[in-house]
């Protein structure tokens, strides 16, 4: 086995986003769930820029080797993160073919944000219904948590945004010769 | 370093493409939906349950004024609405608890016919009681 250039970059970003993922963890969340997903923004930078395997490839390293670090691997909390990542790595993979055919109305970094927030959400949301507390009263949380998830959506889309104008216009050279 | 990032952060307009809107938009009208489906219940909560043999079988609207007949295992049973509250009137059972019982109105007030297998239940989204004995 030989380490390709897409390896280099899966390993890159993955780092980057695991560091995120356990900072991140470091802050004080208001309703079990809820947090910024900053993380995320990684891997929007990463399906734009290099497609759709890699941003898969980065966000499960980050799910897996963040748990390990935090120390939370196969516990609820991983199986929830990984649930939500699953829904939004297909969602994500679903509408980003759907997005390079259709040049006006495609989603760009934000749209692709939100979308991948929300799926995260709901993949969560149903993991801890199903799994943990079968309960009809969880769902009255649901509308809170999709609005939080909108609201970070947004906001890690934006930030994506100046991420990968930036990786785009300033390391035009150096970066973009790497990845084909 | 410092120049380029200058230029990293563009301006919020050039941030947001019209399929952003798209996303965005559909995102709040979910939300809308979302908040309708799960929070109107729980100031209302002015819904029974009827079940027969322990399975479901009709919610009713408790502010909705209407007789019921529940067909359950030894014959019809007869409910009435009224006023958001619901009680059994006839019975082919030979006890008739369930009509002793009277009207059930809070969140959680359960009412049934055992030999008919017929039984009621309010809804709420924040029932004041789990289970009653007698």
């Amino acid at each position: 086995m030989q380490t390709r250039r897409d390896d280099v970059i899966v390993a890159g970003l993955a780092a980057l986003a695991i560091t995120i993922h356990v900072a991140e963890s470091a802050l004080p969340s208001p309703l079990p769930g809820v947090k910024p997903g900053l993380a995320n923004v990684v891997t929007l930078v990463a399906l734009v820029l290099f497609g759709w395997a890699t941003a898969a490839w980065v966000a499960f390293l980050r799910v897996l080797v963040g748990s390990l670090f935090i120390g939370t691997f196969l516990s609820p909390a991983f199986m929830l993160s990984f649930t939500g990542a699953l829904c939004s790595i297909l969602v994500l993979g679903a509408v980003g073919r759907w997005a390079k055919g259709s040049g006006l109305l495609a989603p760009g970094p934000v749209g692709l944000g939100v979308l991948a927030s929300m799926a995260h959400m709901f993949g969560q949301f149903y993991a801890a219904y199903w799994l943990f507390i079968p309960h009809k009263a969880l769902f009255h949380l649901l509308p809170v948590l999709m609005t939080a998830a909108l609201l970070f959506g947004i906001i890690s889309g934006l930030i994506a945004a100046s991420m990968i104008n930036y990786l785009q216009s300033a390391t035009n050279q150096s970066l973009l010769k790497l990845s084909r | 370093m410092l120049r380029n990032l200058n230029q990293a952060l563009l301006p919020l307009k050039d941030r947001l493409i019209p399929g952003d809107a798209i996303v965005i938009i559909s995102a709040l009208i979910l939300l809308g939906f979302l908040y309708s489906t799960y929070w109107r219940q729980a100031y209302l909560g002015n819904q029974a349950a009827i079940m027969i043999g322990g399975k479901h079988w009709l919610n009713v609207d408790l502010f909705q004024n209407q007789w019921i007949d529940v067909p359950g295992a030894l014959g019809v049973s007869k409910l009435q609405v009224e006023d958001g509250k619901i009680r059994f009137v006839q019975s082919p059972c030979e006890t008739k608890q369930c009509i002793y019982q009277g009207w059930i109105s809070q969140g959680g007030e359960f009412a049934a016919c055992l030999p008919n297998k017929v039984s009621v239940q309010v809804l709420s989204a924040d029932p004041r009681f789990d289970s009653i004995n007698f």
